[in-house]
């Protein structure tokens, strides 16, 4: 039942290994028959410290490995497994229990996240790696850059786990807390939907049951933040639940997009002028704007809109006018005007208009339309001409 | 000329009785469950002073957690003294001796010249110590009547030693006494060691202890015996508070309990049940009992443990069939059947000296010398030394007779074999991946010091109508002075200062001003301001509202400190309309919003 790694880590070890002398090799024996792992670790403890140099140090970390692991000793394995790996580097035994245990380190040191990296890039490295064993490199390695804070290459490695192993309910509770952690506006919905996953996955591979109510718990104060309150939070873990990363173009209306919703309805019901305008000018602020706006409403007709008059120019004969919609003092919109009005109007004045889109200025924000005095309401007569002089009458008799 | 070594075995009584404990071992795990599983589970919260948090939702978990092992569970919450009498009795009512008694209790408990109390929600104030035990429910008493009910097992398990105002007020000492006199057959568990006192865990819906211990109860799949089941609570307790608490127990059951007792009544997914047996059946090789080592080794292959165990358990067992048929025919007297047997036994495991021993003994008994020091001489080479010093003087009476055994004598003394022989046939180290993805899939790691300071804050718009303001978590605005105004959330002051000026800048918004009579009132007075409410009403109801030049929110009323206001709509930049209010305490006055 000789394993290959066995027989190579042996072959590699015992070619010019031997015994100290005959009450090593008994020790060995008694170590070897010993199916007991605390007592086979006494006997190992004698044997390093009766043997301190012997030729087998390999072999006898290997045989520490196995009692700490058949005793469920996961820091001792974990610091074995680092000997093995401090002692030969290209150590399969070491790398695979390294890798394995490292995130059960509650204070990994920089020394131990950098021997983690390399025992889980060698267990990948491996031309035929065991069933299991990738998904669980990509899982320490995620783990470790997220120790480092280096979240965007965590959230890589966590997504190819995830990938290879979709059952990780483990993975996708790390890897929507990585995401959460960001802070980033569009990680916030692939976060919740993992924080959902870690929560509501109940087959195999699920998390137990205390953990999946304390991931519950994050996701619900998340998802609350995030949405103004928990509704929909019900079809949200049972889609997760269903999957283990969210449809394309799956989305969460957060609570500012409700906000906007809620005000454009708003606005469409009581002021469809303004609404339209908050509409448009939204869409001129996003990041996309300039490009919306070359491609979309340059030289397009502007829809009717009222505003306040901030001020005109040139006094007198104004041809420019500089107009509030959202708020009275806050310049908007330009309008340029072909022909000017023969007269001024109060800043405060309330007007109507329409025009052309010519320019765009993102920030600050103004838009500059071309019109006409004769698509402008609201703006004053002009003053009467002064009465003519009376004539007097001379009467001559 | 023959040599025979002595090959007689004596069975020990104590042996005897082992093998049968052990070969009873699964018929035991059916056993168990004839019995009924009877829990009483008390959670007390409501205490007058220090009141707790989480006990009620312990037992609340317990329950469910009990339920989901079989047990038929009774709950009180918040119990009194009388409650508590009541349940114990109807409880112990219910045990015989077939029964699983289980009393779990969370809430406060104290010891009191070192005997432990559970308190009552009605516990009175008294002024002397003998009066505080007569108003708490003895442990010792439970103890008492357990015993004489004589239930097949007993679990106690007190989740009650959280520092608590009953001993500080006697000064007594912190935590749980430890349990003295408890009857046989008992399982005792605290939340934290004698005279340690436990977290009730603040920030969650139940402690530590008893999150962990339902967890892991009511896990279907985990079945493994109750000891483990504590070792693995005592680790997640003590990892999640990072050592403060460790929970401890005691037991003197003398048969193993499952919570989660598998669909076949074994616990074939338990490797720790694998390794134990493993264990045993080398006891029964060391002592010959070549049958009931098969038996044990058997179980384990059946059980498919995986990992090296599984391995060890395969390897094993033509090892032990050779060695029993070697046995039978040796005590059979058909020593070339036992030989071979015995040479079976040596190729499934070369390191088999007794084996060895015992073959060369067949082989001499039938005078077949050189085969017998071919067997010898394996002897000297893999033995321990003192096997060797064994078959030197076996070979050296034989060197007489046999020319074999003289070379072998003049050969001296030969190396042991190289490690790589001695190991061979061990799966050890390897990777296990077997183990390492049932260690993965056990230890689920705890990322609580990451979850814990999460946040998904939104940044709000700039918004140019209340409506979009996030619903608070209050459901009215107060207000102490215009100075204090609560803002619309807890944004920022420049946040604030936008949503003000979107308000502001509103085409249609409400301001509702103090007069200057009442701001003066609530500058002069130092007494503590008396407050009525204002419900704003009509279709445009949600119309933002500004106080004291901040936005507040309104999805209700708006509580203002009593006096005089001035309501003004304003529409377009304009104060189109203005409406005189009187505040007047406890009041609500409706103020109806209308657009012009």
């Amino acid at each position: 039942m000789r394993t290959l790694a066995l027989t190579l880590l042996l072959a590699a070890c015992a070619t010019a290994a031997n015994w100290t002398d005959r009450k090593e090799y008994d020790l060995v024996l008694n170590i070897r028959a010993e199916p007991s792992p605390q007592k086979k670790l006494g006997l190992l403890d004698q044997w390093k410290s009766q043997y301190p140099t012997s030729e087998f140090q390999q072999v006898r970390l290997e045989l520490y490995l196995a009692a700490y692991q058949a005793l469920g000793d996961g820091p001792h394995t974990l610091s074995v497994a680092g000997e093995m790996l401090a002692a030969r580097p290209d150590s399969l035994v070491g790398a695979y229990w390294f890798t394995l245990l490292l995130p059960e380190e509650k204070a990994p040191s920089a020394e131990q996240l950098g021997m983690g990296e390399k025992a889980g890039s060698r267990l990948l490295a491996d031309p035929k790696p065991a069933g299991g064993v990738e998904p669980m490199a990509h899982r320490t390695l995620g783990w470790i850059h997220w120790q480092r804070s280096e979240y965007p290459q965590a959230e890589e490695e966590f997504q190819k786990c995830l990938q290879l192993d979709p059952t990780a309910a483990e993975i996708a509770a790390w890897l929507g807390t990585v995401l959460a952690t960001e802070q980033q506006p569009d990680k916030r919905v692939p976060a919740l939907w993992q924080l959902a996953r870690a929560s509501a996955y109940q087959n195999s591979g699920a998390l137990p049951d205390g953990m999946r109510r304390q991931y519950d718990a994050v996701l619900e104060r998340l998802y609350t933040s995030y949405h103004g309150d928990n509704g929909g939070l019900d079809q949200l873990r049972s889609a997760a639940a269903a999957a283990p990363f969210p449809p394309a173009g799956f989305d969460i209306e957060s609570v500012a997009a409700v906000a906007l919703r809620k005000q454009d309805e708003e606005l469409s019901r009581t002021n469809p002028q303004l609404a339209a305008w908050v509409r448009l000018r939204q869409k001129l602020e996003a990041p996309d704007g300039d490009k919306y706006f070359a491609e979309t409403l340059h030289n397009s007709p502007l829809p009717k809109l009222k505003g306040t008059l901030i001020k005109s120019d040139p006094p007198g004969k104004p041809n420019e006018l500089t107009i509030g919609v959202i708020a009275p003092a806050q310049a908007e919109i330009v309008l340029k005007l072909a022909t000017e009005f023969p007269n001024d109007a109060d800043a405060g004045t309330v007007l109507e208009f329409e025009g052309t889109v010519d320019s765009f200025v993102k920030s600050p924000f103004g838009l500059t339309v071309v019109s006409d005095a004769s698509k402008i309401s609201g703006w004053p007569a002009p003053p009467p001409p002064p009465p003519p002089k009376a004539v007097r009458k001379s009467t001559h008799k | 000329m023959r040599i025979v070594r002595l090959t007689g075995r004596c069975k020990s009584v104590w042996l005897k009785c082992t093998l049968l404990f052990l070969a009873g071992l699964a018929p035991a795990l059916h056993a168990q469950e004839t019995g009924n599983r009877v829990a009483l589970i008390i959670g007390n919260d409501a205490y007058p002073i220090s009141p707790l948090k989480n006990a009620v939702n312990d037992a609340r978990a317990m329950d469910k957690a009990l339920k989901s092992a079989g047990f038929q569970t009774v709950t009180l919450e918040n119990a009194r003294k009388a409650d508590m009498d009541r349940a114990i009795g109807e409880f112990l009512d219910k045990l015989g001796p077939d029964e699983t008694a289980l009393f779990f209790f969370a809430g406060h408990g104290v010891q009191i010249e070192n005997e432990n109390f559970l308190v009552p929600v009605d516990f009175p104030s008294v002024a002397t110590i003998s009066a505080a035990k007569f108003a708490c429910m003895s442990v010792a008493r439970i103890f008492d009547e357990l015993k004489r009910k004589r239930a097949k097992r007993n679990i106690v398990i007190l989740d009650a030693c959280r520092s608590n105002p009953v001993a500080a007020k006697y000064s007594l000492e912190a935590g749980l006494a430890d349990p003295q006199d408890a009857p046989k057959e008992s399982f005792i568990a605290f939340s934290t060691g004698p005279g340690q006192t436990a977290a009730d865990n603040p920030n969650g819906r139940n402690s530590w202890f008893t999150e962990a211990l339902a967890d892991y109860i009511s896990q279907s799949a985990l079945t493994v015996e109750m000891n483990e089941v504590f070792t693995r609570v005592k680790k997640r307790v003590s990892e999640a508070t990072e050592g403060r608490q460790t929970p401890w127990t005691t037991s003197s059951l003398t048969s193993r309990f499952y919570f989660q007792v598998p669909a076949t009544g074994e616990p074939d997914s338990d490797s720790t049940m694998a390794e134990k047996w493993m264990e045993d059946a080398r006891i029964r090789e060391q002592h010959g009992e070549w049958a009931d080592a098969i038996e044990l080794v058997s179980q384990v292959v059946q059980r498919k443990p995986g990992g090296a165990l599984e391995t060890l358990a395969k390897w094993k067992l033509p090892y032990l069939t050779a060695r029993k048929s070697a046995q039978a025919r040796l005590e059979a007297g058909d020593y070339a059947a036992a030989a071979n047997f015995y040479e079976q036994a040596l190729k499934s495991d070369p390191f088999a000296v007794d084996a060895a021993l015992q073959g060369a003994d067949s082989y001499l008994l039938q005078d077949h010398l050189p085969e017998a020091v071919v067997l010898l001489r394996a002897i000297r080479v893999r033995g321990t030394s003192e096997a060797v010093q064994t078959a030197d003087q076996m070979l050296k009476q034989l060197a007489a007779v046999s020319p074999e055994a003289a070379k072998e004598v003049q050969s001296g003394a030969p190396q042991p074999p190289p490690i790589e022989e001695v190991f061979s046939g061990t799966h050890f180290g390897v990777p296990d991946w077997a183990a390492g993805k049932r260690h993965f899939e056990a230890t689920p790691i705890d990322i609580t010091r990451w979850t814990k300071e999460l946040k998904m804050e939104v940044p709000m718009p700039t918004l140019i109508v209340s409506i979009a303001t996030p619903p608070p978590a209050v459901a009215e605005t107060a207000v102490q002075a215009p100075a204090e105004v609560a803002p619309a959330d807890h944004a920022d002051d420049a946040q604030v200062a936008a949503q003000v000026a979107a308000v502001n800048n509103a085409i249609f918004h409400l301001e509702v001003v103090p007069t200057e009579d009442t701001r003066n009132l609530r500058l002069r007075s130092d007494a503590p301001a008396e407050f009525g409410y204002v419900q704003f009403d009509g279709p445009a109801a949600q119309t933002p509202v500004l106080f004291a030049g901040r936005q507040v929110v309104l999805p209700n009323k708006l509580k203002l400190p009593a006096g005089k206001y001035e309501v003004r709509t304003v529409d377009e930049g304009k104060v189109v309309s203005r409406q005189d209010l009187e505040v007047k305490p406890l009041s609500t006055q409706t103020i109806k919003v209308k657009r012009p």
